[in-house]
């Protein structure tokens, strides 16, 4: 107080003989003193509280009694943090060296919130310089605080998230200048940020290698400064000396007037989606040289399967004919020369050169069924089931065997091949009927689930059940040749081509019962609404 | 008729001798010329090579045409047969071992007037040679016989 009391003398004494006037100076400093929206004080050069305004104290909340007296570092402003108190008194030692001291510390308030608050304390020198009074201000700086550190956060993001990219990114001025390149960029090339920081973008080292790209980039910087958007496919060279393919996009940013003000460069690396595709296209090609040649050899392979079974079909009759023909000749010119057992013999030769002749048929059918282009068009079944009976009636013309064929039965399928489903299922129809008396043979249709089943059935020896899987084998056989003659061929053959049909085939029977063949064709076209 | 002779192209004896004797059976009294293969075939009928002294123009009432043949095979005897102007009309029935289809097809688009497949059993055969026999040669209307220019 001592201090004060020695300025006010002092400036009392400089006004004698005016103490009204002065009084009332006094009283209007005291206003401006407390009235002043910054925190204010004056202290003695070693820190002890001289006087603190009505701010400071408004600021806290706390009484003078706390205050006036005591070391200014030792007051409620400071005491929530020991590091701000040494700072402080650091602080006041200096100036009350004669240093102006300006410094940033917070504040804790009443209400337990802190304050940034910006503190300089200036020492006040009497005539001779010594310092005689400190005096400390405090401005409440936290809106300016938390803009600053909203701008730092939302810089911060900026740089996040331009630097994280995983795309090449950049900012120009509209004239082509780089502002700012992201760090994805600056890796890929090897590039340092003050190497092309202020250069047209142009003459930077990623358009370096190729003369035609920097003219395309110096025309969509012109381009983009007039707004448009702009987007090639480029290539970049690496730091490890290959060429990465990016897709460049450079795109203007406007102003609420619509004024270009920025550039973007943008750039995707795709050198892994060019080496995928490359990839591709190369898998691709050695698949349809794989194809081509395995057709190849596939179309070989049936041409040396036609020729032989052309050449099966030709000669390996040939000798057949000349054993049955020539036992005939003897039969017919040499009979008065020949016993019972000798023509019995000839009869055997002449059985087993038919035999021969049976199994040639079925081996040349069977291949016939898997190979040539299917013929596909419409087929009446009904008529076609009706020509197979009378031919077998024409063969076997004692028979008696009731057949019912249902009317109007059509398929969308090969003709030649359904001709020999028929053939051999009614005709295995007919053959197993042959020890019947009353031997009946059905062919109709039945829809099972929108699906046309087509069936064969009859009356006669049928099979048992638990052999049905053999019954589709070729070479296989339910009966005895002695029973029922055959070679197990047929059903092999049917069933080939009923799956070249995209058909199903399946049979039911018991022994003595009957069999009923069942089958499907698969395709479009194959169904019957009545 | 002025001839009456049957061409046989027919390379396998066996298949000829029973071929000649179901015709016999059924007194076919034909005279019947064989020969045994394609080449030969094209020298008799263009009288060529072994064939070269005789008349052209007498060409046979019928051939029976086997497909395969050595050297020359039967579909190209009768492609060569229908693209000549003095044998172009002339009757020929394939008689085969073969019923393959594309056989039978490409024999009727060189055109053939007949198909008929050489059946196993003799009795057969015998059916069929002899029914060739009676149409081709009883039954049927040969074309007018033509008189060719030696080439």
């Amino acid at each position: 107080m001592r201090t004060t009391d020695s300025l006010k003398t002092k400036y009392v004494s400089e006004r004698k003989g005016k103490a009204d006037a002065s009084r009332e100076s006094d009283a209007l400093l005291r206003v401006i003193f407390d009235q002043s929206f910054q925190m204010m004080g004056l202290l003695k050069p070693d820190g002890t509280v001289l006087k603190i305004n009505r701010t400071a104290y408004q600021f806290i909340n706390c009484e003078e009694s706390e205050v006036i007296g005591r070391l200014f570092w030792e007051t409620p402003w400071w005491t929530h943090s020991p590091t701000e108190q040494e700072q402080l008194r650091e602080a006041i030692k200096a100036a009350a060296q004669g240093e102006f001291v300006r410094f940033e510390t917070t504040h804790q308030t009443t209400k337990g919130k802190f304050v940034y608050v910006d503190v300089t304390i200036k020492p006040v020198r009497n005539e001779k310089g010594d310092v005689v009074l400190l005096v400390p201000e405090g401005r409440d700086i936290t809106d300016r605080k938390m803009a600053e550190n909203a701008l730092r956060e939302s810089e911060w993001i900026f740089r996040a998230v331009f630097d994280q990219n995983f795309q090449l990114m950049g900012l120009l001025s509209p004239d082509g200048t780089i502002i700012n390149v992201n760090r994805t960029a600056l890796r890929l090339s090897g590039v340092r940020e003050s190497d092309v920081k202020g250069k047209p973008f142009w003459e930077t080292p990623w358009w370096a290698h190729s003369k035609e790209l920097q003219d395309q980039v110096h025309e969509a910087v012109k381009k983009g400064a007039r707004g448009e958007i702009v987007s090639f496919e480029a290539t970049h060279p690496s730091v490890d000396g290959s060429l990465h393919h990016i897709e460049f996009s450079l795109k203007p940013v406007k102003d609420e007037e619509g004024n270009v003000v920025l550039l973007v460069p943008e750039g995707r690396d795709i050198s892994e989606r060019k080496r995928a595709e490359a990839d591709i296209r190369q898998l691709n090609q050695e698949l349809e040289a794989r194809v081509i040649e395995r057709t190849r050899e596939l179309e070989l392979a049936n041409r040396e399967m036609e020729a032989f079974t052309y050449s099966v079909s030709h000669d390996l009759r040939a000798p057949l004919r000349a054993i049955d023909g020539f036992s005939v000749a003897l039969l017919e010119d040499y009979a008065d020369r020949l016993d019972d057992d000798g023509k019995t013999y000839l009869r055997y030769l002449r059985e087993g050169s038919r035999e021969m002749s049976d199994l040639i048929d079925g081996l040349l059918n069977l291949s016939r069924s898997t190979r040539g282009e299917l013929a596909i068009e419409r087929v009446d079944l009904s008529s076609m089931a009706d020509t197979v009976v009378n031919e077998l009636r024409k063969a076997e013309h004692d028979r008696r065997v009731s057949v019912r064929i249902a009317p109007g039965v059509e398929a969308v399928a090969d003709r030649r091949l359904l001709r020999v489903v028929m053939e051999n299922l009614i005709g295995n129809a007919w053959k197993y009927t042959s020890r019947n008396s009353d031997g009946c043979i059905e062919f109709s249709i039945e829809t099972v689930q929108d699906e046309t089943v087509y069936l064969v059935r009859d009356n006669g020896a049928g099979f048992d059940m638990a052999y049905r899987s053999k019954l589709f084998l070729p070479f296989q056989r339910l009966h005895k040749t002695t029973e029922f003659p055959g070679i197990g061929i047929g059903l092999a053959t049917v069933e080939r081509i009923i799956h070249r049909h995209q058909g199903r085939i399946w049979a039911e029977g018991a022994v003595g019962a009957g069999a009923t063949f069942f089958f499907t064709l698969g395709s479009k076209g194959n169904s019957h609404e009545k | 008729m002025k001839n009456s002779t049957i061409l046989l192209v027919e390379d396998n004896p066996k298949d000829e001798l029973l071929t000649l004797r179901a015709l016999n059976k059924c007194h076919v009294a034909n005279e019947i010329v064989v020969v045994r293969d394609g080449a030969e075939a094209l020298d008799y009928l263009f009288s060529e090579g072994d064939h070269a002294d005789r008349e052209v123009s007498d060409l046979p009432t019928l051939v029976l045409l086997d497909l395969k043949l050595p050297k020359v095979d039967g579909l190209e005897v009768l492609r060569r047969i229908r693209a000549d102007v003095r044998t172009k009309l002339l009757p020929v029935v394939i008689l085969t071992s073969s019923d393959e289809e594309k056989d039978i097809i490409a024999g009727y688009e060189l055109g053939a007037n007949s198909y008929v497949r050489k059946p196993v059993e003799f009795s057969d055969f015998g059916v069929a040679v002899a029914d060739l026999g009676r149409y081709w040669l009883i039954t049927n209307e040969p074309p007018p016989v033509k008189k060719g220019r030696t080439p």
